[in-house]
């Protein structure tokens, strides 16, 4: 699946995704010259402050008198006000003193997506957030592309507080986008916050969002009727199609006996239901050990056990949504590097629902587990390890008739509130 | 692309010699054949998507990160080749100046900025991963670097999977950012004394500097590189 393009520079073939050409031996792709923080020596500052104040002094009391725009076109302004000196800056939550000049981001071609930029304010002198005295002198703040590529629809919704989400920021704005075309386009998201003395205060964040190619495969494409075909067709893919690519196999409402292994790259497997109502159903174990992160999804999927042996076992990020695990001493394990998400899952008669026993700090993909039933289960869901300190969230899922709902040897923080105990 | 990058290299580029070897990968320095160029060559076993994100763009302070590729976590990097000497074979001959320190040091908090600017640490920041080019000094290999974005987007709407980052994959918080500046202080420390801090600190502002980059409390270290900078 290599596909090529020229070198602009010396016209040799080279790969599409080339940011460089191997064979001249020069940089092919769009870079920018990164500016860190100008330094000034003391000796220079007090040079220019001597300057300052003999010359400039009344210039600048005549200008400060005036409604001023701050806008150095980077992430980060300095506002002084009443005395105070202020950071205002686009940051990444919980690194809310550093600004984010850059955001990066990848999606599929033609799926919506939505994702947070947040605006902090904070005092220069003591490191603390400063939002709430210094919004009060705040008319509004909008939120604005001012530019992107046309491959790129993007928006953003305008900046509120939230205090759910982010409490110590001054504004949240959702940056909705769709990718159009294949390859890394760029947008400008500038927040602009108005005083109320005239002052006009502009930020700027640079966003650079990568389109992931898709393939999809379906029995119309590839025989997958049993588990030795569909275990051929990863294997197939695994070897042949680009690693770059997201894979999704629609199955057909068949059921698979046997197990299945995924280990060598991440595919996302989606079922389906014929007019009677049998849904694609595993029998056997399947079994992910992948050493990338990234997300594997399985939906609209049953996987019946016949009371012994492990249903999902996954060394690797999985989420299910729309699928059903009943009958295993082991519903659905996550180890090693990995994490396991529900939602709108039926998990059943199992030993243990879904058991967590991660090695790793910072495995978790998503802290949702919304609308699941957990039924019958000996234990509906075993925390042995997480390694995480997110509050795991279980809103509108209902449990009933479980030997132990939680066995939570971790001491892993729930909010189980809109969850239902029957 | 990692095959067809692997077989050019293989048939266009010679390897010079082997910089470093461990269980996690290699380093070495390779020549273009035709051209002569020299380039270093790191194949490592891991995440290199700190990599992915200086290809975007060049910093005095940084190697120029000509190509990343990668194929299930292996992966190729091929970056610009820095001529100097490092800072740790200088150390054994002498020690630095204060005005060289604060020199060098400045340059370092630009390199790192650049670094915690795209949501990424360092991670390794010590002698011998400084080369010190004629007055530039340039902060090399990032095998170890890690992505911080610790953002949370558990209220937020989530629209279609991009099957790679969820905001929630990141479980590490700022403090890594300063882990940065602990090993930044530790690094001048040594130019100044040749010993860390615990043991001999420096005297006058740099060591004032010094002990409060390697607090041992990440709060009171310094909250980023520009306040470094401005301190220095």
């Amino acid at each position: 699946m290599v596909t090529e393009k020229k070198c602009p520079l010396c016209g040799a073939a080279i790969h599409e995704r080339s940011s460089f050409c191997p064979y001249c031996t020069r940089p092919i792709n769009a870079r920018k010259q990164v500016t860190p923080p100008g330094h000034v020596s003391r000796r220079a500052r007090r040079c220019a402050l001597l300057i300052f104040v003999l010359l400039a002094a009344p210039l600048l009391l005549w200008l400060c008198t005036r409604p001023r725009v701050y806008d150095n076109g980077t992430a980060e302004v300095f506002y002084t006000m009443d005395g105070q000196v202020y950071q205002l800056c686009i940051a990444w939550n919980e690194a809310s003193f550093t600004p984010a000049q850059q955001r990066y981001t990848s999606g599929e071609m033609d799926f919506p997506y939505r994702y947070p930029s947040i605006l902090y304010i904070n005092h220069r002198e003591s490191d603390t957030h400063a939002h709430e005295s210094f919004l009060k002198q705040v008319e509004r703040i909008e939120a604005a592309f001012l530019r992107a590529d046309e491959a790129l629809e993007i928006s953003c919704t305008l900046p509120e507080y939230r205090s759910s989400y982010a409490p110590d920021a001054a504004a949240v704005t959702y940056v909705d986008y769709t990718l159009n075309q294949p390859g890394t386009w760029l947008a400008e998201l500038a927040f602009t916050v108005y005083m109320k003395n005239g002052d006009v205060i502009r930020l700027h964040q640079e966003h650079i969002i990568e389109t992931v190619p898709t393939c999809h495969y379906t029995a119309e494409d590839a025989p997958m009727g049993t588990i030795e075909e569909l275990q051929a067709l990863i294997d197939e893919i695994a070897d042949t199609v680009d690693e770059a690519a997201e894979v999704y196999i629609t199955l057909p409402p068949v059921r698979y006996d046997g197990n299945l292994s995924m280990n060598r790259r991440s595919i996302s497997l989606t079922g389906s239901e014929d007019s009677q109502g049998n849904r694609t159903t595993f029998t056997g174990t399947v079994q992910l050990e992948l050493s990338n992160r990234r997300l594997v999804y399985f939906e609209g999927i049953d996987f019946v056990g016949s009371g012994d042996g492990v249903g999902l076992s996954a060394a690797g990020r999985l989420h299910l949504t729309d699928c059903r695990v009943a009958g295993w001493r082991t519903g659905a394990l996550c180890y090693g590097t990995s994490w396991i998400n529900a939602d709108e899952c039926v998990i059943e008669n199992n030993g243990i629902g879904l058991h967590f026993n991660n090695s790793s700090f910072g495995s978790i993909s998503d802290s949702r587990y919304a609308n699941n039933i957990f039924r019958d289960n000996g234990t509906a869901v075993l925390l042995e390890n997480t390694g995480t300190d997110v509050s795991l969230k279980f809103n509108g899922s209902r449990f009933t008739g479980n030997g132990a709902d939680f066995d939570n040897r971790c001491g892993q923080e729930l909010d189980l509130t809109g969850a239902t105990f029957e | 692309m990692y095959e067809w990058l692997l077989e050019i290299l293989d048939r266009e580029y010679q390897t010079l010699r082997t910089l470093k070897e461990s269980p996690r990968g290699t380093v070495r320095l390779i020549r273009h054949t035709a051209s002569g160029r020299l380039f270093i060559l790191r194949r490592f076993r891991g995440n290199g998507a700190v990599y992915r994100r200086l290809l975007g763009c060049t910093c005095k302070n940084l190697p120029v990160t000509y190509e990343t590729v990668e194929r299930d976590g292996e992966n190729l990097v091929l970056e610009e080749y820095i001529q100097g000497d490092t800072l740790d074979f200088l150390l054994r001959g002498s020690l630095f100046s204060p005005k060289e320190t604060r020199a060098v040091a400045i340059q370092l908090c630009q390199a790192l900025w650049v670094l915690h600017s795209m949501a990424a640490v360092h991670r390794d920041v010590k002698p011998e991963n400084v080369i010190l080019r004629g007055a530039e000094a340039v902060l090399i290999d990032f095998d170890a670097a890690r992505l911080h974005k610790p953002e949370q987007e558990t209220d937020t709407q989530i629209l279609g999977t991009t099957g790679f980052a969820a905001p929630e994959q990141y479980g590490l918080n700022q403090s890594d950012t300063r882990a940065d500046i602990y090993s930044l202080g530790i690094l001048m420390n040594v130019m100044l004394t040749g010993e860390h801090p615990s043991r001999k600190l420096a005297e006058g502002h740099l060591g004032r500097v010094v002990a409060r980059c390697t607090q041992v409390n990440p709060e009171k270290r310094y909250r980023d590189v520009v306040r470094l900078m401005s301190a220095l």
